[in-house]
């Protein structure tokens, strides 16, 4: 069975460091992109060597080449990048971690022709042995789709 | 992005700019990188793929291991497990990228939703398939009938451009040929010049 590539946008903050944590541990093919560049190294140096996980350099082509986009960067940020991306991410299901309060629609007029998910992830401290999430879509397989990729990651699920 | 694309396809019919917005909607653009797989035996053939950018190859792989090439899909190509693509059934196919790649892919229920919106693009995968059957048949003429030489002279004069961007013994696997066969081949047809 082939592997999903899984794109994670802004992998080296809080919610980046810990999605590509425990999502390291599936069977997924990942690609890591954020703008601290030496941060993301150090993270690759702490992930097991048979991890598929590689750096790109820039969102639009990780996202290119991705078949699931998350979007981990701040709330004030995730317009920009759902910008950037939008051309490379049609027919794509892209989750938004933490997203502001009432940006869903104007994130989906972004990305009109891509499967939004909204995730509230909330954790304890940066280990994040309890993280919890809270999964909002109006796109039902793409809800059920994150659902099994966060908890088959060890994150638990809430829609 | 979809440059080559619509250039194929107004290559058989005419689109207006409105149909290209629509037609767009409905494609994932995907990267795939050398060696990566699009497609393994046993899996369901999600997409039908077109080759924007790079080079795909689709191949079995028998019970000794050894790969028997179906086809080389580059720059307006497209290549599918089309059986698997159809009916959902298991694929029999293995593709994968031979360069790194640019592929527009279309789910089964979204060529339908597709070419309900933009009927040409019936027409368009109409000529396409018909010319698919008639490749098949040459292909199969060729490989009943022709000498090894004579289909590696067919092959080039069809795709000239196959001995520069693939390798001698996947051509030959193509041909159903020895890659040393091939080798005295091409000795023979240099020496002819």
């Amino acid at each position: 069975m082939l592997k999903d590539t899984i794109a994670i946008i802004g992998a080296s903050g809080n919610e980046g460091r810990l999605l590509t944590n425990k999502l390291s541990t599936g069977n997924f093919r990942l690609l890591l992109m954020d703008n601290d560049l030496p941060q993301l190294n150090l993270m690759l140096q702490n992930i097991d060597a048979n991890v598929d996980i590689s750096i790109v350099d820039c969102c639009r082509n990780a996202s290119w080449e991705a078949d699931i986009i998350i979007i981990a960067v701040p709330a004030n940020q995730q317009n920009e990048v759902a910008d950037k991306i939008k051309e490379v991410a049609t027919q794509k299901m892209v989750v938004f971690i933490n997203s502001a309060v009432d940006t869903e629609n104007m994130l989906q007029e972004i990305l009109p022709q891509s499967r939004l998910v909204f995730i509230l992830l909330e954790y304890n401290n940066k280990e994040a042995s309890n993280a919890d999430s809270i999964l909002k879509s109006i796109y039902s397989e793409s809800l059920l789709l994150a659902g099994k990729i966060f908890e088959s990651a060890g994150i638990k699920i809430r829609v | 992005m979809f440059e080559v694309f619509f250039t194929h396809v107004k290559e058989k019919v005419l689109l207006l700019k409105e149909e290209e917005t629509v037609i767009k909607k409905y494609f994932i653009p995907k990267i795939l990188r050398k060696k990566q797989y699009l497609l393994q035996e046993d899996d369901i053939c999600k997409y039908l793929s077109f080759v924007e950018n790079g080079l795909l190859r689709s191949y079995t792989v028998d019970d000794k291991g050894n790969e028997h090439m179906i086809q080389f899909a580059w720059e307006g190509w497209w290549i599918a497990d089309t059986y698997s693509f159809l009916s959902g059934e298991k694929a029999a196919y293995n593709i994968d990228a031979i360069e790194d790649s640019e592929l527009l892919m279309i789910t089964p229920a979204h060529f339908e939703e597709m070419v309900t919106m933009v009927p040409k693009m019936e027409r368009y995968f109409r000529i396409l398939f018909q010319n698919n059957i008639i490749s098949k048949e040459r292909r199969l003429i060729s490989s009943n009938s022709f000498t090894a030489e004579e289909k590696y002279v067919n092959l080039v004069a069809f795709h000239p451009q196959i001995i520069q961007r693939i390798s001698q013994h996947l051509i030959a696997s193509y041909l159903g040929i020895t890659p040393e066969t091939l080798s005295r081949i091409r000795k023979n047809i240099a020496g002819k010049k």
